[in-house]
């Protein structure tokens, strides 16, 4: 009786879990189809968008940026002296394309969004539940998804984009800072061997990640925070909910995306 | 609505954070000479195994361009075309040697040599043979008698492991053996198949468990006996320590005969001079007594008195 009891839980979880990522999946499909409808862009959607954007990115810049430099040049540094110790000089280029822009500039732009405006977003949702202004909205027949979730989708999109980029950019001219003292490299030999170990798909792998991690660190806060309870007890198991299923979906597209780039 | 003042600052933000992009983007365009005037060259390879658009082209070590084009010419032959910025044009020549170089390790890559870089320049229409270093089919056949040692090895364990292979019989018999074991059947009758055999034997060995125990009890009184010798010879008392005092005795007085003995000899060379001196002495007392009695006969002989020859006694 006991296994069979343990096995109908086992299963009921199972179909539960698979009921829920289906609602979410398809809630995403949903969401990801009105980025490419001319109607989710009206003033009021450019406006949340641009305030998403000022506090997504603008209000975090100089913080980001002297993360960069710091955390950037410091790991930089270290890995080019190990490069150096174990003889393998001639893989600079391809160590600085492939680890620091296709995998760092991504993944630590991710967390610090994630960390900062997730969970900000994730409470801001359950907040608007438990306050009944979603029911509200609802009730003016007022689409949230287009209304609330678009603008801070596309405003959190844009700036993981652009602070990858510029983490990639910084990283790399510490990296000649270091590439000079380590191994005497002058300015031209370090731009050569960077050029040419970086190519063009890296760019476009760089965006086309980045704009994945953007959607999902902002799709999933907003979609456990409106399906949080009426009460306020009910705001930080949202955030909860929704903050580790950010980091299930950080490291799912970052398999994926090496899956990719390997096959 | 957002204030100007975040308009302004998103603004700001987003343009230049696309212009840095922009610009590296187009930094890294120039270095990788997308903006280069280029000069092309043809090659011609018997294979095209190897080859592959994007491939470098190298001299000394430092990369001058890149293939851009292969193509199958009319004769079955591949022909390569590869792109050279002009400002590394110099190192291609008509005497410049093209070598396709596959290594074990890394990429492959097309490698130039030039001995004289003032010779006249290549022409796009002049197509130059390009040899071949296949590092991979070297060591392939470096390794070929190893993969044949390996695949006679691996085909004896294939022979030893068969069915029919005397290490499957041997198997076999072991477990045919470890089942006899686990039935309780002792070695002595699966070697006999005789248990009569079994119990003669556990009787000769109670036989010889006795006997063993007899000569345990004599051995014991042996070796009392021999550590009564021991005393009797060896003890504080025993007939050694005697002997040593006897002989400790004997010794002392070895010395003291030594001493007496010396004192002799010298007594007897002593005596022996003493009679010598006697023999001198009596020699001249004979000589004395003989001139004594030649004196006398002289004498007597002088003198007119006879003798009487009797003596009357009183």
């Amino acid at each position: 009786m006991n296994g069979v009891s343990w096995l109908e839980k086992l299963g009921g979880a199972a179909l539960e879990n698979w009921r829920e990522l289906r609602q979410l999946l398809g809630f995403a499909y949903a969401v990801f189809r009105r980025l490419f409808s001319r109607a989710s862009y009206r003033p009021l959607t450019v406006d949340i968008l641009t305030t998403q954007i000022y506090f997504t990115a603008v209000q975090l810049l100089g913080f980001f940026i002297v993360v960069s430099i710091l955390f950037g040049s410091l790991f930089i540094g270290m890995t080019l002296f190990v490069i150096k110790e174990i003889g393998l000089t001639e893989y600079i280029g391809q160590f600085i394309a492939g680890v620091v822009v296709l995998e760092m500039a991504p993944i630590m732009t991710t967390l610090l969004i994630a960390l900062r405006s997730g969970s900000a977003i994730n409470a801001e949702m359950a907040v608007m539940k438990a306050n009944r202004e979603l029911d509200a909205l609802a009730a003016f027949d007022i689409d949230i998804a287009q209304y609330l979730f678009l603008p801070r989708i596309i405003a959190v999109m844009v700036s993981v984009v652009l602070l990858s980029s510029l983490f990639a950019i910084i990283v790399t001219l510490s990296g000649l800072l270091f590439s000079a003292l380590i191994f005497g490299m002058g300015f031209n030999a370090y731009a050569d061997i960077i050029a040419k170990a970086i190519e063009y798909k890296d760019f476009l792998i760089l965006m086309v990640k980045s704009a994945a991690f953007g959607f999902f660190i902002t799709f999933i806060p907003l979609y456990y925070g409106s399906r949080a309870g009426y009460q306020l007890t009910a705001v930080p198991v949202a955030v909860l909910r929704g903050m580790v299923n950010v980091f299930i979906a950080i490291v799912v597209i970052e398999v994926l995306s090496l899956v990719a780039r390997f096959l | 609505m957002a204030s100007k003042s975040i308009q302004y600052k998103v603004g700001l933000f987003i343009v230049t954070t696309i212009v840095l992009i922009i610009l590296a983007g187009l930094f890294i365009a120039y270095k990788k000479d997308l903006f280069a005037d280029l000069a092309m060259y043809r090659l011609q390879s018997e294979s095209g195994e190897g080859l592959t658009q994007g491939m470098p082209v190298l001299f000394s070590g430092f990369e001058i361009g890149k293939v851009k084009d292969l193509e199958l010419s009319d004769k079955g032959q591949v022909v390569i075309t590869i792109t050279v910025p002009r400002k590394h044009v110099r190192w291609i020549r008509e005497e410049s040697t093209f070598t396709l170089e596959k290594p074990l390790v890394g990429t492959p890559r097309i490698v130039v040599r030039t001995e004289n870089p003032e010779g006249k320049e290549l022409s796009y229409n002049k197509i130059v043979p390009i040899k071949t270093i296949d590092d991979i089919n070297e060591v392939i056949k470096k390794a070929q008698p190893l993969v044949e040692r390996i695949q006679s090895v691996a085909d004896n364990i294939d022979r030893m492991t068969n069915a029919d292979s005397e290490l499957n019989k041997i198997i076999a018999d072991t477990r045919k053996m470890t089942k006899m074991l686990s039935e309780k059947k002792s070695l002595l009758e699966m070697a006999t198949g005789d248990k009569k055999g079994q119990e003669t034997l556990m009787k000769t060995l109670e036989q010889v468990a006795a006997i063993t125990e007899t000569v345990d009890g004599t051995m014991k009184r042996i070796d009392g006996m021999v550590a009564k010798a021991d005393e009797a010879v060896l003890g504080d008392k025993g007939s050694i320590a005697i002997v040593n005092n006897i002989l400790t005795d004997i010794e002392g007085k070895f010395k003291r005969l030594d001493t007496l003995i010396d004192n002799a000899i010298t007594m007897s060379a002593d005596l022996q001079g003493t009679t010598q001196d006697i023999n001198l002495v009596r020699k001249e007392v004979e000589e004395t007594i003989s001139s004594v009695n030649k004196l006398i006969q002289d004498v007597r002989n002088s003198l007119p008195f006879e003798q009487k020859k009797e003596i009357k006694l009183p």
